[in-house]
């Protein structure tokens, strides 16, 4: 088992976001979350990466407890999130935003190794090695933020939503590259409101409803669960 | 209009650019004003006072020590009036309050070590006159500039070329991503109140020479402030450009029609700019965040 979590309480401030939430991922597999608009999958996914501290419950990574750490270690430890939105640092160069990534790892890595894995999957990013983040387009700003996540080779890679705001055609695209890292080791958590291409992607999903985990199995179980059509799929 | 007021005017505004950048460089990095900013500068120039003084270091050395003195001040009150404020997410007022209360506790704590009276940096350092162009100039006014040159050199090759100035860019781009990338925030910030505060000191040492030393000249970040808004509040290039500005403004402002009104004029010109471009010279414009 790479990632328990158990009963995990959290949210903001005086407000209760998560009501116990229990979920695993498996070595090398893609796990997708999904559910409607303020469920609570960004917030869990903030829980995980150390963002906000549980106020019960408990992480497991890798055969050890990751409750309550800070997000540096966390990241150090080998969970990177690509957060939503865009998710780089505008004014930085391409090749800035890549090399800070790589750097909070430190000797982990070989460093010009990953900046290859992350040029041949998007080559683009080669190319505009020396732009600021801030002038790429929306695609190529996601582009940057998954590779800024890929480059210190984590073992769980969290994604909110990647696919929110790219066309269609960058969507499929996407979801193959999402497909191709998970075949380079890496395990993923992927957030998605496109819960159908998710769930074609994934080993297992998990249906979150307003701070609980409502439904969860095999991908292809959930998709032909009539529940989960109904409420997700749209048919 | 001689040549020679408009250089004194820029030797002056290296001393403003210099604390300028203090400001903005923690505005960037942090989203918080450090009103204590001032302080740094007093206590700089006291420290200089006293290193040349006790230890009969050459200047520039003194100004290295000050330099890390003052660094370890600043990241020292980042740790003590900041941090707390920070980390329990408070309203933003709090800090301003938090700020004030540094600077009484700085300047007082300042009067208490120091004393009240002005001291004068020795003679010797105020270099000596020569002629070039058909005007006077002090060599100490050229080390000013060549030393302001300098470190802002310094400063971009920092922000540029090392990872930890790379992390401090980051950091202000967004601490949120900052974070999620695994980069320490908290140090980064507290390096760049540390490297603000350094800039600062460095500034004291500079100005002594050709004002004085004492608790309350603090006062000099309250105009480098405004210089730093008038450039566009975080933005180093412009927080130069508005040091340089205001310097240059106020000299001949204070010949051409008089010194007793030096500040007005200062201000003044302020108030025109920035009704013409809100934003300040080098500002984006943006609106407020929705
Ligand atoms: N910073 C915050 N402060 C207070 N409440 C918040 C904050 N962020 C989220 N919430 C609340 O927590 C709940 C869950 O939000 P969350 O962002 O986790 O939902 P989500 O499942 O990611 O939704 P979406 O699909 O829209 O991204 C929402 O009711 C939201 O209003
Ligand atoms: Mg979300």
């Amino acid at each position: 088992m790479l990632l328990k979590l158990t009963g995990i309480e959290a949210g903001y401030g005086s407000i209760k976001v998560l009501h116990g939430v229990s979920l695993e991922i498996h070595e090398g597999e893609i796990v997708t979350l999904i559910g409607n608009n303020g469920a609570g999958k960004t917030t869990t996914l903030m829980a995980l990466s150390g963002m906000l501290k549980p106020r019960a419950g408990e992480i497991v990574f890798d055969g050890r407890s990751i409750t309550g750490l800070a997000p540096d270690r966390i990241v150090e430890l080998g969970i990177c999130q690509v957060p939503e939105g865009r998710g780089v640092f505008p004014s930085l160069t391409v090749k800035e935003n890549l090399e800070l990534a790589a750097m909070v790892v430190g000797t982990r890595l070989d460093s010009s190794k990953a900046f290859d894995t992350v040029y041949d999957l998007f080559p683009v990013l080669k190319e505009r090695e020396n732009q600021r983040a801030g002038t790429l387009s929306g695609g190529e700003q996601k582009m940057l933020a998954i590779g800024k996540g890929l480059i210190s080779r984590p073992k769980l890679l969290l994604l909110d939503e990647p696919s929110l705001g790219l066309a269609p055609m960058l969507v499929q695209n996407l979801f193959r590259v999402i497909e191709q890292i998970n075949q380079m080791g890496t395990s993923i958590l992927l957030v998605e409101q496109n819960a159908y291409q998710a769930l074609a992607i994934a080993d297992r999903g998990y249906v979150m409803e307003v701070g609980k985990i409502c439904a969860y199995g095999p991908a292809e179980k959930l998709l032909s669960d009539d529940a989960v059509r109904k409420a997700y799929l749209g048919c | 209009m001689s040549l020679a007021i408009i250089i004194n005017g820029l030797v002056v505004g290296c001393i403003y650019s210099l604390i300028a950048l203090g400001f903005s460089m923690i505005f960037k990095a942090s989203g918080l004003t450090n009103f204590a900013h001032g302080e740094s500068v007093t206590i700089g120039a006291l420290l200089g006072f006293t290193v040349l003084k006790v230890t009969g270091l050459p200047f520039g050395l003194s100004l290295v020590l000050v330099f890390i003195l003052s660094g370890l001040l600043g990241i020292l009150i980042e740790k003590l009036a900041y941090r707390p404020i920070r980390v329990k997410n408070a309203p933003e007022i709090n800090g301003v309050i938090s700020s004030v209360g540094m600077i009484l506790i700085l300047a007082n704590g300042a009067m208490l070590v120091w004393g009240a009276e002005p001291l004068a940096y020795p003679a010797s350092i105020g270099g000596s006159l020569f002629q070039i162009l058909g005007m006077t100039v002090s060599s100490y006014s050229l080390w000013i500039l060549a030393i302001t040159a300098l470190l802002m050199v310094v400063l971009q090759v920092f922000l540029n070329r090392t990872m930890l100035g790379k992390s401090m860019r980051a950091v202000a781009d967004s601490m949120l991503l900052a974070r999620l990338t695994g980069i320490k925030v908290d140090r980064i910030i507290s390096l760049t109140f540390g490297l603000g505060a350094a800039f600062g000191g460095v500034a004291g040492v500079l100005f002594a020479p050709i004002y004085y030393a004492s608790f309350d000249i603090g006062v000099i970040g309250l105009k480098s402030f405004a210089a730093a808004i008038l450039g566009g509040y975080g933005n180093m290039a412009g927080a130069v450009t508005g040091g340089l500005l205001l310097g240059v403004v106020e000299a001949v402002g204070s010949t051409t029609i008089s010194s007793v009104y030096k500040d007005a004029i200062a201000y003044g010109i302020l108030i025109m700019i920035l009704l013409l471009k809100p934003s300040g010279l080098f500002g984006h414009e943006v609106g407020r965040r929705a």
